[in-house]
């Protein structure tokens, strides 16, 4: 009797965001405020800014998209060797319903040596301005390492 | 030549869809030394604070990581802070490599090149930041 097998590969598409946010961070800064609130040390862009997009470079940066866009969120440590850690540990959205419930940010596959939690992916699905919330978790330390977390509140409008 | 481990890190981030020749639309500056009195984060006039002797690197970034522009620094210009041997250099990964070695504050020109997609003409991008060593 024999028997076979066979391996089946699924490969899953990459998505390819229409906008990307990037979300660079001063991990010792932000270890630095003991967890106390903070206005530096975390500094997104966006490759919108010919869409309209605004506030570049800070906390509380607008982005601008077409409906429809799916929008990635990438974080990074801006000291790439110290071994600190950048992740996103969630959404939420408190004003407007840009996201809706079909764009909610999703987690996605890491980026090359990213860990897991560092990219994800939203929909603008409606048109309209949101405000949404974004929480990190900073990890500095490596021995008896230290997780921060920070949030706060950016923009986005879709039309 | 620079010494030491690169302990302050400088990342050009470039909006492919912004950028122009001649312009620095689309291009972000951030540094790990804000709590060391660093200003103008996120902007191109970042003015980067350091300590003597400091090994820095610079690496340029593309916003959108799906991308496949291509992006190179291709030089950091002269500046006092040099010095006579901190001149920063090529670090054979795509990054410079540089070291403060004199006190002062000065501004430096980094120059870097895009393709937006593999093959196709090159943009020269041009940014002018700050420096100050203590």
């Amino acid at each position: 009797m024999t028997s076979t097998s066979r391996l089946v590969l699924v490969r899953q598409a990459l998505l390819a965001p229409q906008a990307s946010v990037t979300i660079a961070v001063d991990t010792a800064y932000v270890a630095s405020q003991q967890g106390n609130n903070i206005s530096a040390g975390v500094y997104m862009m966006d490759n919108m800014v010919n869409n309209g997009s605004s506030n570049e470079g800070q906390m509380e940066l607008s982005t601008v998209v077409p409906v429809g866009s799916l929008i990635g969120f990438n974080t990074v440590p801006i000291y790439p060797t110290s071994g600190d850690t950048v992740i996103i540990t969630g959404f939420t959205v408190s004003q407007g319903n840009v996201f809706g419930s079909q764009g909610y940010p999703q987690q996605q596959p890491p980026l090359g040596n990213e860990p897991p939690g560092a990219y994800w992916i939203g929909q603008a699905m409606n048109a309209g301005r949101q405000i949404y919330q974004i929480q990190i978790a900073v990890t500095v330390g490596q021995i008896r390492p230290i997780t921060y977390y920070v949030n706060w509140d950016p923009y986005i409008t879709a039309q | 030549m620079a010494t030491g481990t690169p302990t302050v890190f400088i990342q050009i981030w470039v909006d492919i869809n912004a950028i122009q020749n001649g312009s620095t639309a689309g291009l972000y500056l951030v540094d790990n030394r804000v709590g060391n009195g660093s200003q103008n984060e996120g902007s191109t006039n970042l003015s980067t604070n350091v300590t003597n002797g400091t090994t820095i690197q610079w690496n340029v970034y593309n916003i959108d990581p799906t991308s496949t522009a291509v992006l190179s620094l291709t030089a950091i210009g002269n500046a006092s802070v040099w010095g006579a041997g901190g001149q920063p250099q090529a670090d054979g990964k795509g990054g410079f490599v540089g070291q403060v070695q004199v006190t002062g504050s000065a501004s430096y020109q980094i120059t870097l090149n895009a393709q937006k997609q593999p093959g196709s003409a090159a943009i020269t991008l041009k940014v002018n930041p700050g420096i100050t060593v203590q």
